[in-house]
């Protein structure tokens, strides 16, 4: 008997460890696209709807790419570049024209484009799954459970990149500008801080870290047009839980969003996973409409 | 405690904005009937004064009364409907909405019975407007517009914050017979600049100054004290 | 008073008359359509108007008191599933009185629900269009996976047609083109109350709204439970095209709440133009018909094409395609030009005050 429940305890351990695991591979594959967003919507006060498309060719880079015998680790870097020169594009043709107007049109024409472009995709490549192998199999195991090696590179990755996304804010003249942007966009324009070309910077980035994310999480997820959509979406409510308020709200929240799912998931179901962290976005909503971390009661026109 | 000649009194009321103490524990008592003046140079406080007031942004401390009822902490729209109405320092009036509506907007009329809204519009002068859209209105109709609004609704207070900025002194004397005439029916407190244009209406007049009340008094004690000169020209030169 | 009411009690019989040209246009056009064509064209003409209750849904929200709702999808799914289940586990083969009732009510409810923090903790609009994606999207996953109510991802077949039988009154609908003269005399009413609403001092408020809210606040008007009942008026129209397509369809599938409806829904009001209501449902039929001819080419093509039209349009044309022909915007650009006052605008131009009372 008392076998048996030591035996218990450590496959409860074991189990509980492996789901901790899985939860933080999801928070930081979560932060990364989370806060390619917030830069864009801190600085810009715009919301790219596509952003969860860029995602999705950021994955598609890295398939497209790797089943012509590239490297994986260079196609990373390639798919940052790639959809952070699109999100160039996209800022210069869409977002630039229509972000004086100060209302939600930029929000309604990317919108547009998230279509456009999962469709487009579908178009060229089918609606049908793409796999991308790991350039690594297995991994170590621990208490029961294998803990692929892949999955603990990415989510090393993931975090170092969102470390060096932190540390290009607080330390870079870039991130300087970028956070008094962020804090008070016309002060910051008193300042001479040249707009245009630092919400052209900021999309890129914004850009480049999806491209990044989508081709990091590409060999741990189907890889198909529509799968921009769910990460988006838990984007979007990370930007409505955090606030636009510093970089440390983007990781925060997706912390609390990325936690609570996974953990939720882990114990009853990924769809009540997400009804719940609905509810929870809902009340927070209500409770503190500018978002947990937004520190003053500051006011918003738009 | 209860003046009943006070119609609005604010005790301790402040404002601040992260470390700026936009308004300071600000005591103000409004006499009924009475044009009462605030004036103060700029960034004293008197457009946040009045936003606390009006209930558009929340008070860090201290309280409003109105008319005997605490109005701290309530809506915009229910100090508004207790009869304590704003006007805005810019003109906020909707572009594409005609000059009657506004006020039909304003007075809660039935759109049949016109008078509230025609008695509003004649009061300021904008009667013969009435089908024009806001948005090609001068800048000193729309300013019109914005007290023919608040007219309309029948208040027992206005706070017009800055009626003539933008005007010349012909537009200013316009405004000046209009203010003394809403007074006939209202209490008033005016933000104002136009030092001229005070002198020609108010029955009080508040020196505001870092968010502080400096000076109360009649016109002719306020333009001989001394510390409001300096605080004056200090701005001034 | 009582010597200007005659006289301004015909004007307003004429300016409603004269308002309503449109919904009079509407239904002549749709008299001749629904003899004229053949059962197919019926079908996807009937479809659309039924869609068309969506699209006017999103232009009160987006047109009228500039409130973005991303997932307008949310309540077509809501109200056809409504329809269908209630059809299913409650009033099966009985008249289709609650199902209709019950999809309005869950439609108001939600839309309520989803507003409520939104409006009335006065957060950013951005926020609100992001929760409306979010719920729709979120709807969908949990109507595929909730087999036992929704029949998972496979949906609900064989859903019946309306029956508004009464006693002693046989009002049962037994073929799919009896639905083209029902779905034209809701779409025809729905368009009139919406234009009604518009209209009246609501619907100026509504404007007002949409301009400045603050200022708004300080006339006195509760700004959030205005918004909110627009958005349950919105969910209401959404649910019952919802409640009106299961059964024209024969199906309820998840893809209902769908970003591609929502998006279709957004082209049609974007292209029709924003605000004008007749403009959403003339697209919807247009662009259906469109559709009809491009969709056995390429599906995806043709929600392609919607996205980038409605991209073009959102940017060049912040009015909608009928912006371009709008009459009363050229007559205002003319009434600019010449300047100063202008002379009182026949009355038949005014907006309606009140139709009646």
């Amino acid at each position: 008997m008392g076998h048996l429940a030591m035996m218990f305890a450590a496959v409860n351990t074991g189990l509980l460890l492996k789901q901790l695991f899985n939860a933080t591979s999801a928070v930081s594959l979560l932060a990364l696209v989370a806060i390619g967003l917030f830069i864009i919507f801190g600085m810009m006060k715009v919301i790219n709807m596509a952003h969860g498309e860029l995602f999705m060719l950021g994955a598609y880079t890295m398939w497209w790419l790797l089943a012509r015998g590239i490297n994986f680790w260079l196609n990373l870097l390639a798919a940052a570049l790639v959809v952070g020169l699109f999100g160039v594009i996209v800022e210069r043709l869409i977002v630039q024209r229509l972000y004086v107007r100060g209302d939600l049109s930029t929000l309604l024409a990317t919108f547009g484009l998230s279509i456009l472009l999962q469709r487009g995709v579908a178009i060229a490549f089918g609606d049908r799954p793409q796999f991308v192998t790991s350039p690594f199999t297995g991994g170590p195991t621990l208490l029961g459970n294998t803990y692929p090696t892949y999955q603990i590179i990415a989510t090393v990755l993931a975090f170092a990149v969102i470390a060096a996304v932190v540390v290009l804010f607080l330390k870079t003249d870039f991130g300087l500008r970028a956070r008094a942007t962020i804090v008070n966009p016309a002060m910051a324009a008193a300042l001479a801080v040249n707009t245009v070309r630092m919400n052209a910077l900021s999309f890129a980035l914004g850009s480049a870290l999806a491209g990044f994310a989508g081709a990091l999480a590409a060999p741990l997820v189907s890889v198909v047009p529509a799968m921009g959509l769910d990460w988006v979406i838990r984007a979007f409510l990370v930007v409505i839980v955090a606030g636009a308020g510093s970089i440390w709200a983007a990781a925060g929240g997706a912390a609390i969003v990325g936690g609570w799912e996974a953990g939720f998931t882990a114990i009853y179901d990924a769809t009540y996973a997400q009804i719940t962290v609905l509810a929870i976005v809902w009340a927070l909503v209500l409770l503190r409409p500018r978002g947990l971390f937004s520190g003053t009661g500051r006011r918003w026109r738009r | 405690m209860a003046d009943p000649g006070v119609v609005l009194r604010t005790a301790g009321l402040s404002r601040h904005f992260g470390g700026v103490r936009a308004v300071d524990s600000v005591d103000l008592e409004v006499r009924a009937g009475h044009i009462h003046c605030i004036i103060g140079p700029n960034g004293a406080g008197k457009s946040t004064l009045f936003n606390v007031i009006s209930g558009m942004i929340p008070a860090t401390a201290g309280r409003v009364v109105f008319q005997e009822e605490t109005i701290t902490g309530k809506s915009p729209q229910a100090i508004s409907r207790l009869g304590l109405v704003r006007s805005f320092q810019t003109p906020r009036v909707f572009a594409a909405m005609t000059v009657l509506d506004h006020v039909l907007l304003a007075s809660r009329e039935r759109p049949e019975n016109g008078a509230r809204r025609r008695e509003a519009l004649a009061r300021v002068g904008l009667l013969e407007r009435g089908d024009m859209l806001a948005g090609d209105l001068a800048h000193g109709e729309k300013k019109r517009l914005e007290l023919a609004m608040a007219l309309a609704m029948r208040p027992r207070l206005i706070l017009l914050d800055e009626p003539t900025a933008g005007m010349n002194a012909h537009e200013s004397e316009a405004i000046a017979g209009i203010v003394r005439e809403a007074a006939s029916t209202a209490t008033v407190v005016v933000i104002e600049h136009d030092i001229d244009f005070v002198r020609g209406i108010a029955d009080w007049v508040t020196v505001l100054h870092k968010g502080m009340v400096l000076r109360e008094g009649t016109i002719a004690e306020i333009e001989q004290d001394q510390e409001v000169r300096r605080v004056y020209l200090g701005d001034i030169g | 008073m009582a010597a200007v009411t005659a006289r301004q009690g015909w004007a307003r019989v004429g300016g409603l008359v004269w308002n309503a040209r449109g919904a009079a246009l509407l239904l002549i056009g749709l008299l001749i359509y629904g003899r004229l064509a053949d059962p197919f064209g019926l079908f996807i003409v009937a479809s659309a108007l039924v869609l068309s209750l969506l699209a006017l849904s999103v232009d009160l929200q987006w047109g009228y008191a500039g409130i973005l709702n991303l997932g307008p999808a949310a309540y077509l799914g809501l109200g056809a599933y409504t329809y269908a289940i209630t059809q299913r586990k409650i009033t099966a083969g009985s008249p289709t009185y609650l199902a209709f009732a019950l999809a309005i009510l869950f439609g108001i409810v939600l839309a309520v629900i989803v507003a409520f923090p939104a409006f009335k903790a006065r957060t950013l609009p951005v926020y609100y269009a992001l929760i409306t994606l979010a719920v729709a999207l979120i709807l969908q996953r949990w109507t595929a996976v909730s087999y036992d109510l929704t029949g998972g991802s496979n949906g609900l077949v064989g859903i019946p047609l309306p029956d508004f039988s009464l006693p002693g009154l046989d009002l049962k609908m037994t073929t799919a083109e009896q639905f083209f003269p029902l779905a034209s005399g809701v779409v025809v009413a729905a368009y009139l109350a919406c234009l009604w609403l518009t209209r009246s001092r609501f619907g100026r408020l509504l404007a007002a709204i949409r301009d400045d809210e603050e200022k708004v606040a300080t006339l006195g008007y509760d700004v959030a439970t205005t918004k909110l009942i627009v958005a349950a008026i919105a969910g209401a129209l959404g649910a019952l095209a919802g409640a009106l397509y299961a059964p024209l369809a024969g199906t309820a599938h998840p893809s209902l709440f769908g970003i591609a409806f929502s998006v279709q829904t957004y082209v049609w009001v974007a292209v029709g133009g924003q605000g004008t209501l007749i403009g959403p449902i003339l697209a919807a039929i247009a662009l259906k018909l469109l559709e009809n001819r491009l969709r056995g080419v390429s599906a995806d093509g043709y929600l392609m094409l919607l996205a980038a039209v409605f991209m073009l349009v959102v940017i060049f044309l912040p009015k909608g395609i009928a912006g371009l022909f709008d009459a009363q915007a050229v007559r205002d650009r003319f009434r600019r030009s010449r300047g100063g006052p202008i002379a009182l605008a026949p009355v038949l131009e005014r907006p309606l005050d009140e139709p009646h009372g």
